[in-house]
């Protein structure tokens, strides 16, 4: 048999927790055998390549209230364990008192996997190609540990062990995420180097913070990722930062300094040598950026999100334990769908076997969108979501798209009228993104468009008779 | 008149409501699982197998292997791979069967009653294989002696055509400069957006019937006739909805597997469907690529720009099997030296087994590997003469009369020099590029003072139809209904839409020719039980083919009609004008009946330390002929054009030691949506053979000459992915 086609791994119980207590019991007795649920997204896909098999159970915390939110506390901003990227973009607690976190959150993956995806999932997978990890470590942030035996606060920095493993016991849960919010004195930037615009994989990138007083640097944090076992502070860079006006020399030098102290590799995305330049690079147009006050410069004045609040991960508590063959339920289409599901099943399977095959699965990773739905108004991609953690919720799929079947959505007709279908397999993704766009945004721009589709792949049209057909409908809704 | 109308695809409401169902959404309900088991193994010859774990397991319906498949061999053009590798063939095929030769090569086909028991029954098949040595690459295939079809004697260059044309030390002698250079063509993944899937089934009359996407319903049925010794009426081959193919879809993947397990499993009275879904992994995989390949060009020039000497050698890497590399060499061989009139030419085109994954059909089937060399050598010229590219294009390309590479007449109707004219005027080739600065980083501005912008320009010819001798044909069948007046039409059809709009364009056609509203014609399509032979959906051919045998047909129908028949039923075949094998020695031959013709400019922008580039205004002028159905068209261009920035720019497949490394979309880049505007210049000619609904669009698009300009680097490698081709961004930026 062909490595690709191992068998997933598959766990034999789901259990959803109603508070804190008992999710923290629940590690408690499961130990190693447990891992947490909560976007879902990287996990569902470890145990797809089974990257991960050494537990049977998933617990998911979706169902706890109180941690999806993002606050200030003596000057601290709060970030609780189910905040989503797309929450973040949209806080402007986040924005305002902590930019390179919300630019790193915006670059991540695609809408819909943004909707969905959490920032604490992100720092707890500790690939050192993640992107909030550095803006968190620039940040300083400290994330706090709880278990049955109490709350334990770690520094970020001292969090990480190497590749894909953190300090985090099997009994602990990441409860709070936390970083002092930058002053009026501190800039911050992130940058990415990627192979794509949208839904790419860091081949570098940097977050920078630089605290001037009277134009002298006072304070500088670099922090570094894909060139490194972890995410990696620039020390010397710092240093030459320090005491300088961050002016050009100083700006190269520290650039070359950060890029002195990395231990990149070779692999398909990029070589070495280009990572290592990638650095000098990054950090030199970063620096350059807070320096001439252009760090903010490219944040959109209303991020296109396509999905209300980027994505509340709030569920709908229908589902307290479940087995492999137990019976969930949710309103899909606004009628109520029930079947058979198990621990790690996805919504993309759950949805197809339950009849509603118009949502197509091109890739199961999250790349091609094609089983974009809407989970509580969110375009989500289907395929890395599990079943269980949907039941109770609404669900909208392409089959619930028309109002009637003599009464299209105005983005269905658009689509017939422009020649934007061509083999349609790839057209209820984008259409459910699509729509979720001009159903959210009043007047869309060109930019808007592409970015609401930047999580869609299409191989037939080139996309361009699908931009129009999109602006086409979105003058139809206004 | 339908014919020339923007007429909505036919299909459009099905595929926008989710309506329409794919190969992977049939029967559900009730139905069996099906598991193709991959080798693994690029190299290895099997030494036992033992499925007794597999068939164990209570869930299990069947374990098929080498031992059930009456002529365990298949293959579009020639037999050369088995359907199953194993120990226990029945010895009734030519290929010797227990040699693993791809990593793809499949050994077991498992049914069970779920997935999740296929795949762990097929993880329960235990082999023993014993390691041969792997012929990796081209170098290897040519150096070394580990042959990967020992039985096809002494050589892995198994096919080769040449073409020697006038006289090359005249053409030498006249040469005032040269120009040279290597190139090494990549993979291309097709990437169409639904993996490989089918169900099988007894239909009610009985016959072994496999729902699948697929490019040519009857060859697919003559395979698994062949493999299966079944009669041909006794295999049904349908197409519901294909979910893109460009290609990829010509050769086999889950057909013979199924109708295997139909067949066999009905004998025993099994009524339950069986179903086989592929994952994105097992697509990537499994099926064929567009060529690697390694090709060598020197061309001599005058200093007024006239090319008086081509030599070229090539060499296309067709992996394990045949599939259609035969075919694609002849293409590549045909283009490989632009679009010119040539007088004097040495080519050797070669193709080679290794036991890396087969090269097969894509989207211009060897045009693109053969346009990005004669492209690149073009702008050499243009650079060391100091002459503009465009001009000097139009001082050697191919006019109406002129002799081809093949030294026969061109194919009535060559509107290269119109095509070349109405993109430079178009592009306004003489100003400046229509491109923003890339952006490196999404959260910063670009740098302007690290971005060069500039615009390149190449132009392309490709044949329509099948090409050197091959015999074809396309039928098509028409029943008039009515009583005094025709009131509805029904159209039987083998031709396969794989997203193109055939459908769509071929109701046009039967509109036009029977005087029905569109709407008013039903159509029944790619089913081998009530249509015929339509040949396959691939080499531009299927709107011309299909069209006219409409036309017969219709004409066909109106004689019955008029016969007082009703209701009145034409049937007809449409043969094209013959092709000609060409001369194994001089290449001499008229190949094709019918060629398409294609230029295109480029604006592109590329940050000099991070080697991201930028695509602007792009201006794509084809000869499209007759355009059946504008929106349609303008469609496949632009599908065209993106597909040809991937295969530029972003999309790299790794492959060593016979194992593909990416096979995943999210490793494997192709075109998101874009930033960059597009401008089509479709010209009509007019031209009845010109052809189809167009796979040419791309062909033109090579970094290097896009690139040329801007970056004051030639890439002879596509993609031009400054992170993983290069050493260094210093290397990616620096002058030649």
């Amino acid at each position: 048999m062909h490595e690709v086609q191992q068998a997933p791994h598959r766990a034999d119980r789901y259990e959803r927790p109603n508070d804190l207590a008992e999710a923290l019991e629940l590690l408690a007795e499961y130990g190693p055998g447990a891992r947490i649920l909560a976007g879902g997204s990287d996990l569902l896909l470890e145990m797809q390549r089974r990257v991960r098999t050494d537990f049977a159970v998933l617990v998911d915390i979706t169902g706890i209230a109180g941690l999806n939110t993002i606050a200030e506390s003596d000057g601290r901003i709060e970030i609780g364990p189910l905040v989503t990227h797309n929450q973040a973009v949209a806080s402007p607690l986040i924005t305002g008192g902590g930019l390179p976190l919300a630019q790193a959150c915006w670059e991540v993956g695609s809408p819909q996997l943004r909707n969905r995806s959490t920032i604490a999932g992100n720092l707890v997978t500790a690939s050192p190609a993640n992107d909030t990890i550095s803006a968190l470590w620039a940040l300083d942030a400290t994330v706090e540990l709880s278990s049955m035996l109490g709350v334990r606060p770690v520094r970020l920095r001292e969090f990480y062990t190497g590749v894909r493993t953190t300090v985090i016991e099997p009994d602990e849960l990441l409860t709070k995420i936390s970083f002092p919010a930058l002053g009026d004195d501190s800039v911050g930037v992130f940058v990415k180097l990627g192979l794509r615009r949208a839904q790419a994989i860091s081949v570098v990138h940097a977050a920078m913070i630089v605290t001037r007083r009277d134009d002298e640097v006072v304070a500088a944090s670099i922090a570094l990722g894909s060139v490194a076992p972890t995410i990696v502070s620039a020390p010397a860079a710092e240093a030459i930062l320090v005491g300088s006006r961050l002016d050009s020399d100083t700006i190269s030098a520290a650039a070359l300094a950060a890029a002195g102290g990395v231990t990149p590799i070779d692999d398909l995305r990029a070589t070495a040598d280009y990572r290592a330049d990638g650095v000098v690079v990054a950090v030199e147009r970063g620096l350059r950026a807070i320096a001439n006050s252009a760090a903010r410069l490219e944040w959109p004045l209303e991020p296109v999100l396509i999905g209300p609040e980027g994505g509340l991960l709030s569920g709908g508590g229908a589902v307290d334990t479940l087995v492999p063959g137990d019976t969930i339920a949710m309103r899909v289409n606004g009628a109520t769908v029930s079947g058979e599901t198990r621990p790690d099943e996805t919504l993309l399977d759950w949805l197809r076997i339950q009849g509603l095959t118009g949502t197509k699965e091109g890739c199961a990773e999250g790349e091609c969108g094609a089983c974009t739905v809407w989970i509580d108004e969110a375009a989500v991609m289907a395929c890395l979501v599990a079943a269980p953690a949907a039941a109770g919720s609404t669900v909208v799929t392409i089959e619930g798209l028309a109002p009637s079947p003599d009464d299209l959505h105005p983005v269905q007709q658009a689509f017939i009228d422009h020649g934007a279908v061509q083999c349609g397999f790839c057209i209820p993704g984008i259409l459910m993104a699509a729509a979720r766009l001009v159903e959210d945004t009043a007047a869309p721009t060109r930019d808007d468009v592409t970015l609401a589709l930047s999580g869609n792949l299409c191989r037939c049209t080139g996309y361009y008779k699908i931009i129009d057909a999109v602006m086409d409908a979105a003058g139809v809704t206004k | 008149m339908s014919v020339g109308s923007q007429h909505p695809r036919v299909d459009a409401f099905g595929k926008v409501t989710g309506e329409t169902d794919y190969p992977a959404d049939l029967p559900a309900e009730g139905a069996l699982h099906g598991k193709v088991v991959f080798s693994g193994q690029p190299h290895a010859r099997m030494v036992s197998i033992d499925v007794s774990a597999a068939k164990a397991d209570p869930d299990v319906i069947a374990v098929f292997t080498a031992a059930d498949v009456p002529v365990n061999e298949y293959g579009l053009t020639m037999y050369d791979q088995p359907v199953l590798v194993g120990v226990d063939s029945t010895g009734r095929a030519d290929v010797a069967s227990d040699v693993s030769r791809w990593e793809a090569d499949q050994i077991a086909f498992v049914v069970a009653t779920s997935p999740d028991a296929a795949a762990r029954a097929a993880a329960a098949i235990s082999v023993e294989w014993e390691q041969l040595p792997i012929v990796a690459d081209i170098d290897v295939a040519l150096g070394d002696h580990t042959r990967v079809h020992p039985e096809k004697g002494d050589s892995n260059t198994y096919y080769t055509y040449r073409i020697r044309k006038g006289d090359m030390a005249a053409g030498w002698e006249a040469a005032e400069v040269i120009v040279e250079g290597t190139y090494e063509l990549p993979h291309q993944e097709h990437a169409f957006l639904q993996p490989e899937a089918g169900v099988g089934y007894i239909d009610k009359s009985g016959r072994v019937t496999v729902k699948v996407a697929g490019q040519w319903t009857y060859e697919d049925q003559a395979q698994i006739v062949h493999a299966l010794d079944l009669p041909q009426d006794r295999v049904r081959v349908i197409y519901p909805a294909i979910g893109g193919a460009f290609g990829g879809r010509e050769d086999m993947s889950v057909q013979i597997v199924l109708a295997l397990a139909a067949w066999k499993l009905g004998e025993q009275g099994e009524t339950r469907p069986i179903r086989t879904v592929w994952s994105r992994e097992e697509s990537i995989v499994g099926h064929h690529k567009r060529h690697r390949g390694r090709i060598r060009a020197k061309w001599g020039a005058t200093r007024e720009g006239r090319v008086t000497a081509v030599e070229t050698t090539a060499y296309l890497d067709a992996g394990a099997y045949n599939y259609t590399t035969n075919k694609v060499l002849g293409n590549l061989h045909l283009s490989v030296a632009g679009p010119y009139n040539l007088p004097n030419a040495h080519i050797d085109s070669h193709a080679v087994y290794t036991n890396s994954v087969p090269g097969g059909a894509f989207r211009g089937f060897g045009a693109p590997q053969g346009a990005f060399v004669a492209e690149s050598q073009m702008n050499k010229l243009a650079a060391i003469l100091g002459m503009d590219p465009v001009e000097l294009r139009l001082i050697n390309c191919l006019r109406e009369g002129d002799p081809g590479i093949t030294q026969t007449e061109l194919p009535p109707g060559v509107s290269l020099p119109y095509v070349i004219e109405g993109c430079r005027d178009r592009s306004d080739w003489g100003g400046p590029a229509t491109v923003a600065a890339p952006q490196a980083f999404a959260s910063l501005p670009p740098d302007p003072n690290r971005v060069r912008t500039g615009r390149g320009f190449a132009c392309a010819y490709k044949n329509v139809g099948f090409s050197f001798g091959f015999p074809e044909s396309c039928e098509a069948r028409i029943e008039l209904r009515g009583t005094d007046e025709v009131e509805s039409v029904t159209l039987h059809h083998g031709g396969a839409d794989v997203g193109q709009g055939s459908h769509t364009a071929l109701l046009q056609i039967a509109a036009e020719a029977t005087g029905v509203d569109v709407e008013n014609i039903e159509g029944d399509f790619s089913d081998t039980a009530s249509s015929g032979d339509s040949g396959s959906a691939s080499a531009s051919r299927l709107s011309w083919m299909a069209g006219n045998s409409i036309l017969g047909a219709a004409e066909e129908a109106q004689k019955s009609w008029l016969d007082g028949d009703r209701p009145a039923v034409g049937e007809f075949r449409f043969t094209p004008p013959a092709t000609e094998a060409l001369d194994p020695k001089t290449g001499a031959g008229q190949p094709n009946f019918a060629y398409g013709y294609v230029a295109e400019a480029v604006d592109v922008a590329v940050d000099l330390d991070t080697g991201h580039i930028r695509i602007g205004n792009v201006v794509c002028t084809v000869d499209v002929g007759k355009a059946i159905n504008p929106t349609l068209v303008e469609g496949q261009i632009e599908g065209a054009v993106a597909q040809a920035h991937g295969y530029a720019l972003s999309e790299q497949l790794h492959v060593a030691d016979g194992h593909i490394l990416n096979p995943r979309l999210s490793g494997y880049l192709i075109p998101g949506i874009p930033t960059s505007q597009i401008t089509l210049s479709p010209t009509s000619s007019n031209i009845p053979t010109r052809g189809g609904l167009w796979e040419s669009a791309g062909w033109p698009k090579c970094p290097s000459s896009r690139m040329y300009r801007p970056w004051s680097r030639r890439f002879t490698t596509p993609p031009a992915s400054g992170s993983t081709s290069s050493r260094s961004r210093r290397a990616v930026s620096s002058p030649p």
